[in-house]
């Protein structure tokens, strides 16, 4: 693994933005059997908008990667737009910084999507997060 | 590989282990030089492709001490296991009691699972019963004799004594075992089944033995049909062989046995004592770095959940730390060319027993792996937990 994408990974480990959870609020659930990850993600939508989002969980360093990349880029963005993002659209945003400051040509972070096993745990919370389209009924949302 | 990868310090060989020059050249020699089919014709290069699987055959019954018309060659231990459970799977009735232990492979689990599931048997783990609860009425009793987690060698003889002497059958995976320890059929005494996998003794994958005690060949049912297992066929009728070719119906993995009789070749030239004295003298030297780099409160399978049956180690060693997820420590050591096992291990009931639920790094040596390597890998390890901490 790129030594960039490595040191990204760790610093999102060891100083995460979005770990916490959001009191009142049900989370979105997801475990990796395969691996122990478990992740609850913490939505709040407010006029069609994802207004707050924050996760809590065990996970490895590369599903908390995933999970903060997710959970910056939904916040404030409208929710129905948000049900198909893809490992590839939240890579993008982390390839953009590399090659600006490193100024390869390559997509860095990419080496992610061609390992199976890690993309699964890439996408811990995305798979919480697409459960929203079938229990959105049932979620309680904070809303005002 | 090693040629090719120098800087690789592989220490994943109870995943597979990496192949010798003259394992990689007797394949290449076969599609060279007499690649045929076997067992059907009588021209120059299948008779000697013929008799260069028939030398394999013998050459693995005298590595565990059988004869060879008890030597059948499968696709992996998986399936020799599988041809065992399933073979027999007319043979339990509901209550029968089959015993395992939970230091087994999956593997050496799900097939029984799934036998007592269409059979009604009972599954009970020898770690759950006491030494001396009386084990004569269990119909079959499957072990691992090295764990591929722990390293641990495993001792049942008085369990599988019992057994056997009320007629039950005894199945032994000796899998990870024959790469750090003597395997011997007779001596085991209480054996009736032994599987063990190519791939891990050097060989290649894709072949797999299942030694099946003589007489009970015939009360096995194969697990696939097909050609070159028969001595009569007619249009409504056929009779199968009585040897093991009745479980090796089709064309063969025949590159794969070769190449697995150059594997156990290259054992016994290398000696087969030089390596496990080397096995031996890498286990202490891994330990002992454990200790200068103040690791030992991280290894795996100690404590107060260590198995009673358990009396030595070969050269497989796991660690867990208490917080830092393995998947982390496995990509840190990746980036320094170290490639080890993180997770369960397919052994999903072993990481359980111990209530490791993201499961550990596992390291496992061969014959080419150094003090160097362990030195790595250790010091690595360190470093990998303090950047994570």
């Amino acid at each position: 693994m790129n030594q960039l994408l490595l040191d990204d990974i760790v610093f999102h480990y060891k100083h995460p933005i979005h770990r916490g959870t959001i009191a009142g609020v049900q989370p979105l659930v997801d475990v990796n059997r395969s691996c122990g990850d478990e992740i609850e993600l913490y939505l709040v939508i407010k006029n069609g908008r994802v207004a707050n989002a924050k996760f809590s969980g065990s996970l490895c360093s590369i599903a908390n990667y995933g999970a903060e990349l997710l959970v910056s880029q939904i916040i404030n963005q409208p929710i129905a737009k948000l049900t198909s993002i893809t490992s590839q659209q939240l890579l993008d945003s982390v390839n953009a910084n590399f090659d600006c400051s490193s100024k390869q040509t390559i997509s860095t972070a990419n080496s992610l999507l061609e390992n199976p096993t890690r993309l699964r745990c890439f996408e811990t919370a995305q798979r919480a997060f697409w459960k929203i389209s079938s229990q959105c009924t049932e979620l309680r949302f904070r809303t005002k | 590989m090693i040629t090719n990868h120098p800087e690789l310090t592989y220490l994943d060989n109870a995943n597979t282990t990496l192949k010798p020059r003259s394992v990689i050249d007797a394949i290449n020699s076969y599609y060279r030089s007499y690649d045929a089919n076997i067992g059907r014709t009588s021209y120059g290069i299948a008779v000697a492709a013929t008799n260069r699987v028939n030398e394999s055959r013998q050459l693995v019954a005298n590595f565990i001490g059988v004869h060879s018309d008890e030597v059948v060659f499968t696709y992996s231990s998986t399936y020799a296991i599988n041809q065992i459970a399933l073979g027999l799977i007319d043979w339990f009735h509901p209550g029968d009691i089959i015993l395992l232990t939970l230091h087994e492979h999956n593997s050496n689990l799900i097939p029984w699972l799934e036998v007592a599931s269409r059979t009604g048997a009972t599954i009970k783990y020898v770690d759950d019963l006491n030494p001396d609860a009386d084990f004569s009425r269990v119909k079959l009793f499957a072990y691992s004799l090295m764990s591929n987690i722990t390293g641990k060698n495993y001792n049942y003889v008085n369990i599988a004594r019992q057994i056997h002497d009320q007629g039950g059958l005894i199945v032994v995976d000796a899998t990870q075992a024959l790469t750090h320890s003597y395997v011997d059929v007779r001596r085991l005494r209480y054996c009736d089944f032994l599987v063990f996998s190519s791939h891990k003794l050097y060989g290649p994958s894709g072949v797999g033995v299942l030694y099946i005690r003589r007489d009970l060949q015939s009360q096995l049912q194969p697990l696939v049909y097909g050609s070159q297992t028969f001595t009569e066929i007619s249009r409504d009728h056929f009779k199968l062989l009585s040897g093991p070719q009745r479980f090796e119906p089709g064309t063969p993995n025949i590159e794969g046995i070769i190449g697995l009789g150059a594997a156990i070749k290259f054992i016994n030239q290398t000696s087969r004592d030089a390596m496990l004295d080397h096995d031996r003298e890498l286990l202490n030297y891994y330990y002992n770095r454990l200790d200068h780099y103040d690791l030992t409160d991280y290894i795996f399978g100690a404590g107060p959940n260590s198995d009673r049956y358990a009396e030595s180690q070969g050269g497989i060693c796991a660690l867990a730390h208490p917080r830092i997820h393995p998947h982390d420590i496995a990509m840190l050591l990746d980036n320094q060319n170290i490639a080890v096992r993180a997770g369960k291990a397919c052994a999903d009931l072993v990481a359980d027993h111990y209530h490791e639920r993201r499961g550990v790094i596992r390291i496992s040596f061969a014959a080419y792996t150094s003090k160097s390597d362990i030195e790595k890998f250790v010091a690595a390890y360190r470093q990998a937990i303090d950047k994570l901490s």
